[in-house]
């Protein structure tokens, strides 16, 4: 698609083509919709800069613009667009914006008539003059014969010519016109359908060509602008006095009063431009307004006008009738500052929303509200309210001034009285944040800044003293603030990136709420995560809050009777709806859903489950971008904070269509103030999170056993710790590694166990959480080393990775000649374009490599020599140096690998002197020993639930 | 009698008080050529005039009788003191010429300028010395004595012609419109020979790359949704020109229809969107910025 043109041509169509000529084969895989709307291709004459600029024939696609502009609307989305083709995707958005607003005028050229495209406003041009400057050459290369050679039509040119085909497209509509007979009717006919010739054979119309353009003209020109400037009477019986100035149409910085324009002569200079015939622009000006509104005629009679007097009735009929037509057409009308918005002499209505009278914040309760009128600041009630709203004027003396009564203002007032209400609680919070409610401004009272207040900046929490380990300062932010949200009844979603330690910040949320409640008020929390992980979940939660009850909620011989005591229940997504009705009788504490992202369909039986179980604080856990996925968000937040987005169907089409479909930028900016206190989300490249993050970050991935590793382990220990406690001495020793070998592998992976050449999905624990793990880097683009000792296993690793991703895993071993070594890694570094991850199965010793790219090590197996470890990781291949890097151990739990990581970790200091340069060590263990090293866990097989 | 396919259409309007007056003196010609007044009235409310054209004391056409003849009219221009007296009269009351400027005659510039003894509707009895105010001209060889009925015809069709455009009576007294204004803004001390905008002119070819933007862009931040009143596009374009207060009533449901049409296109692939009324957009400015800007 990179190379698919789109030039435009004079006779109003797009030209598609491709410069190297294989325009059926692009059109086919990229556009295949259209394939078969395709036109017969045809030969157009481009101009081709090469080698001197001159025509060349090419044969393409010409379509005429009103069959083009959908492709161009759904190509917006598309990835890969030649710059030409992401213009005109472009320029179409824009003119269906323009056609939106109605920023179109009829002209009429000859005996056509035409719809253009009216660019009025700063915005606009300010894009038609960004989209001219991006615009390529090759777009608008169409070839034209002009003083002797060969040239182009200017891009600005050709920007305006496209959006006025577009309009001219959209609005020939067919519809009816408003009235019947008489010219009108007829060039509405001219206008509205395939027909667009207008017959001019009406004497009376001979100059109607020009009085249209005339019409159109101040609206479209960069103009100079009128502005009408009032000011209030100087004493309670003057008049109001109208003064004219001009400025220009894009910045209201600088003004001249009229007279200037009278005086000026030919130009006009304003700071740093000037205009031309100031006094013609400045007539015509005046005259259009006059008949707008009858009153500024008078203005007219002098010969040098610039200013008027007029009543109250006659002020407040300018304001409410003729000031929005005015400024429509461009006419600037500037208020005396006391009847600005901000004005004190200005009435305004308001709603005083009003936070829970005790307690936290309870989404299902009712609130109070109540609208005020204001003037000055101040709210205006009893006996002064009674006096205002018996005034009839809009514009009238009270309380010694002038003031302007808008009733517009007025009209928001539920029968005209400020009155009192109620509203749910939640539908308050989104008024509150988003700062309006039923079209005037919102106030919050003290009790619910309080509540907007901990929502912007949570107070400080102290970390529990139960919780074991140290908080990172990013970290302690983020505990900070799923606490104010606890406190506060509101659901949080901590989307951190990956590796930034999202679940011990939950830990310590958990310890904390723990910390500060009493025994009666203390309640289950009950975590909701993936099978794969719940074993993590369990050593973590050891690990850092030790002090807190822990229970699997898991597997066939689950206790629900012991769900009421503990401190913590873990479970998975498929319990949750299994044993839904057990779970739902509990109230929870904390309700937290790990990857949850599980939930994005709010229709499934997951979503629902979860939504219906009652808990004090809801928390969701995920590692993607939510903002990204909007049908994910409104699931999100509908189990959080329920009724915050609205229904799915409003938020679909208000919300989630206008975005995703063309960026709209108010929306998102609405949408983000909306959600931005419930969802906190860190980088790993955020500046206040880089600093606090180790060069390496190492975690430990536990993964559980497959039920076939499962028996293969315990099978190999039966066979052979026999064996082993049979022999003495250095066939002990051998006979002691072949055991460890043994398991080893079948942690890896049985087929490498067993030597075959079977299926490798769904039979590893620890390839299935590798595959997760590949899954989140891939999405985010990062790049990653693997390590494993085996050569075997990375062959299978190979195969395993290119039927999953349909992608090749580069493996470098020990067979690996130099320069393919030196290719592989140069590749990696370099080539963008190269796989991004890299398999390796190197002892250490090995020269060093330059893998500075990759951010993330995961390691399949492991060493168990930490300095063997850190050796080859480390040092030969210089991680760390330029980002922060993860490295992830996937540890299989329940065995030995577990076992031996626990003893690693103690013995990590004394490591180099005790344990020597090999895993010899492991062969002096007594036989006793052995067997609880090698023992298996009963946590080790988790299974899956169907 | 077959009416050419391009005729010019002179009924179906009210006649304005100019067309009548211009009419009027028609009867000055009566008396000494009633029949080709006559013809010459038949011939235009017929259709017969086409290609109607005016330049300064000129105005011609053809008028298809038994075969095409070309027919003209030569106007009396007025002298530089007279356009001096008129020039005087329009800057001392501007709304004459905001008038002329919105498409309409004042009666009083007429009246005020007849009292100087400027007469700008041109009269078939009157003589300047030896020229006539209106002459006539036609290669017809009905060898009539001028003006024929060709000529009439024309001046029949020039009355429409000049209630749809006010500026035409000034042309045929020798000053265009924009000579006309040209010499306003002299009176303001504006030099009217400064250009107002340059027409399009095709380009050389840019170098450098040339599938390449040149300059990069992102994106345009729009901002999609509906105009804020029903016809917002018709009324930023102001009052209609005269004679089109019906042009409003009849584009408003184009210009409804079109926003609507854009709007579809741009929510392609959503089910029915009855979403209730978007929530205000935020068009209310911020306190202390007295203009209003989008």
């Amino acid at each position: 698609m990179g190379s698919l043109q789109a030039t435009w041509t004079d006779d109003g169509q797009l030209f598609f083509w491709t410069p190297t000529g294989e325009l059926d084969e692009v059109v086919a895989t990229e556009l295949p919709t259209l394939a078969n709307a395709w036109p017969r291709p045809t030969r157009h004459q481009v101009a081709w800069p090469q080698p001197a600029l001159r025509r060349r024939s090419v044969e393409g696609l010409a379509l005429p613009v009103d069959q083009v502009l959908p492709l161009l609307c759904d190509l917006r989305q598309h990835p890969e667009l030649s710059d030409a083709l992401r213009c005109w995707s472009l320029t179409a958005w824009l003119a269906i914006d323009l056609a939106a607003r109605q920023r179109v005028k009829p002209v009429l050229e000859g005996d056509r008539a035409r719809w253009r495209a009216l660019l009025a406003h700063r915005a606009d041009r300010g894009r038609v003059d960004a989209l001219a400057r991006a615009l390529p050459p090759a777009a608008r290369a169409l070839p034209v014969e002009s003083r002797g050679a060969i040239r182009l039509w200017p891009a600005h040119y050709v920007v305006r010519a496209f959006l006025d085909a577009c309009v001219d497209a959209l609005y020939r509509t067919d519809t009816h016109a408003g009235v019947s007979r008489g010219w009108p009717t007829k060039l509405a006919e001219a206008l509205r359908g395939e027909q667009t010739v207008f017959n001019l054979h009406d004497a009376r119309l001979h100059a109607l060509p020009q009085q249209l353009q005339e019409w159109a003209r101040d609206a479209d020109a960069d103009a100079l602008t009128l502005c009408l400037a009032l000011d209030l009477p100087d004493s309670p019986t003057g008049t109001f006095r109208l003064s004219f100035h001009l400025h220009a149409a894009d910045t209201s910085d600088e003004s001249v009063p009229l007279d200037d324009a009278w005086y000026a002569g030919h130009r006009l200079q304003l700071g740093e431009r000037s205009w031309l015939h100031p006094a013609h622009v400045a007539l015509r000006s005046l005259a259009r307004a006059a008949r707008t509104f009858a009153p500024l005629a008078e203005a007219l009679r002098g010969p040098r006008p610039s200013a008027l007097r007029w009543d109250a009735p006659t002020t407040w009929r300018f304001l409410s009738y003729a000031r929005p037509l005015l400024e429509e057409q461009g006419i600037a009308v500037r208020l005396p500052d006391a009847f600005s918005d901000g004005g004190t002499q200005r009435i305004r209505t308001r709603v005083r929303l009003s936070g829970p009278q005790s307690g936290p914040l309870q989404l299902e309760q009712e609130l109070n509200f109540r609208w005020e009128i204001t003037l000055g600041g101040d709210v205006v009630e009893g006996e002064r309210l009674t006096q205002l709203l018996a005034q009839r004027e809009p514009i009238a003396r009270f309380d010694g001034q002038w003031v302007l009564l808008d009733p517009s203002e007025l009209a928001r007032l539920p029968n005209g009285l400020p009155a009192a209400g109620r509203l749910p609680a939640v539908d308050a919070l989104r008024a509150a944040l988003v700062g309006w409610h039923h079209g005037a401004p919102v106030v919050a009272d003290a009790s619910l800044e309080r509540v907007l207040g901990a929502l912007r900046s949570p107070p400080t929490a102290l970390v529990p003293v139960a919780f074991k380990g140290r908080l990172r300062p990013y970290q302690k932010l983020g505990l900070s603030w799923l606490s104010s949200l606890g406190s506060l009844g509101l659901g949080a979603c901590l989307a951190d990136d990956m590796g930034l330690g999202k679940t011990v910040q939950l830990i310590a949320h958990i310890l904390r709420r723990h910390e500060r409640q009493s025994q009666l008020e203390r309640r289950p929390t009950l975590i909701v995560c993936p099978t794969s992980v719940l074993g993590n979940w369990e050593r973590e939660l050891l690990r850092f809050g030790p002090s807190l009850g822990v229970l699997r909620y898991h597997g066939p011989e689950r206790q629900v009777r012991a769900l009421r005591k503990a401190d913590v229940v873990l479970t998975t997504y498929s319990l949750l709806v299994r044993d839904y009705q057990r779970l739902k009788r509990i109230d929870w504490d904390v309700l937290a859903l790990d990857e949850a992202q599980s939930i994005k369909n709010p229709d499934s039986r997951r979503a629902k489950c979860a939504r219906g179980l009652q808990a004090r604080h809801r928390v969701a856990l995920t590692g993607t971008p939510v903002e990204n996925r909007l049908d994910e968000l409104w699931s999100l937040m509908h189990f959080l904070v329920p009724g915050l987005l609205g229904s799915r169907a409003r938020f679909r089409a208000q919300v989630a269509l206008p975005i995703e479909r063309y960026g709209d930028q108010q929306v998102t900016t609405r949408l983000r103030s909306g959600i931005a206190p419930f969802v906190l989300r860190r980088l790993k490249t955020d500046p206040d999170v880089i600093t606090d993050l180790p060069e390496k970050i190492e975690r430990t991935c536990w993964t559980p056993l497959g039920v076939e590793q499962a028996q293969l382990y315990q099978r190999a220990l039966d066979e052979r710790l026999a064996s082993v406690a049979g022999h003495t001495g250095v066939s002990r020793h051998g006979h002691v590694l072949a055991l460890l070998t043994s398991l080893k592998q079948i942690c890896n992976h049985p087929s490498q166990y067993l030597g075959d050449d079977g299926p490798l999905e769904h039979r590893s624990g620890k390839l299935e959480r590798c595959g997760d793990l590949l899954d989140a880097i891939l999405t985010s683009g990062e790049r990653a080393l693997i390590f494993t000792q085996y050569r075997q296993l990375g062959d299978r690793l190979v195969r395993w990775f290119q039927e999953r991703y349909r992608r090749p895993l580069p493996f470098l071993h020990g067979g690996t000649a130099q320069t393919a070594r030196d290719e592989l890694v140069r590749r990696f570094q370099e080539d963008d374009d190269a796989p991004p991850i890299l398999l390796i199965s190197l002892r250490a010793g090995g020269t060093g490599l330059n893998l500075t790219r990759a951010t993330h090590v995961i390691h399949y197996d492991r060493w168990w020599n930490p300095a063997v470890e850190d050796q080859a990781t480390d040092r030969a291949f210089r991680i760390g140096q330029h980002h922060n890097v993860q490295v992830h151990k996937l540890v299989t739990q329940g065995t030995l690998e577990e076992r031996i990581d626990a003893l690693l970790e103690d013995k990590r200091k004394l490591a180099e002197q005790v344990l020597g340069n090999g895993e010899s060590w492991l062969a002096e263990l007594d036989d006793d020993a052995l067997r609880q090293l090698v023992e298996l866990g009963d946590d080790a097989l988790i299974e899956e639930e169907v | 009698m077959l009416r050419p396919e391009d005729g010019l259409v002179t009924q179906g309007h009210a006649p304005g008080w100019l067309s009548r007056h211009w009419l009027a003196s028609l009867k000055h010609l009566e008396a000494a050529h009633g029949p080709q007044v006559a013809r010459g009235r038949t011939l235009a409310r017929a259709g017969r005039v086409r290609e109607l054209w005016t330049s300064p004391g000129l105005a011609g056409a053809e008028v298809v009788d038994r075969t095409p003849v070309q027919a003209t009219l030569r106007v009396h221009v007025l002298d530089d003191d007279q356009w001096e007296l008129i020039q005087r009269r329009l800057l001392a009351d501007l709304s004459l010429i905001a008038s002329l400027i919105e498409g309409e005659l004042p009666r009083t510039l007429l009246d005020a300028l007849d009292e100087t003894g400027v007469r700008l509707l041109p009269s078939w009895r009157r003589t300047w010395g030896t020229e006539r105010d209106i002459e006539a001209t036609c290669d017809c060889p009905d060898g009539w004595r001028p003006p024929c009925a060709h000529a009439t015809a024309l001046y029949a069709v020039l009355a429409e012609a000049l209630e749809g455009d006010p500026f035409l009576l000034f042309t045929l007294r020798g000053r265009t419109s924009d000579q006309l204004i040209a010499s306003l803004r002299t009176a303001w001390g504006d030099d009217p020979t400064w250009p107002s905008a340059n027409p399009n002119e095709a380009e050389d070819a840019p170098a450098g790359a040339w599938f390449a933007s040149p300059e990069p862009l992102q994106d345009l931040q729009l901002s999609l949704g509906e105009a804020t009143q029903p016809a917002a596009g018709l009324l930023a374009l102001g009052p209609p020109p005269r004679g089109g207060e019906d042009l409003l009533r009849a584009l408003t449901p184009l210009y409804e229809a079109g926003a609507r049409a854009a709007l579809a296109l741009a929510r392609v692939g959503e089910p029915e969107a009855t979403a209730p009324p978007a929530p205000p957009r935020d068009h209310e400015p911020r306190s202390g910025e007295p203009l209003t800007e989008r």
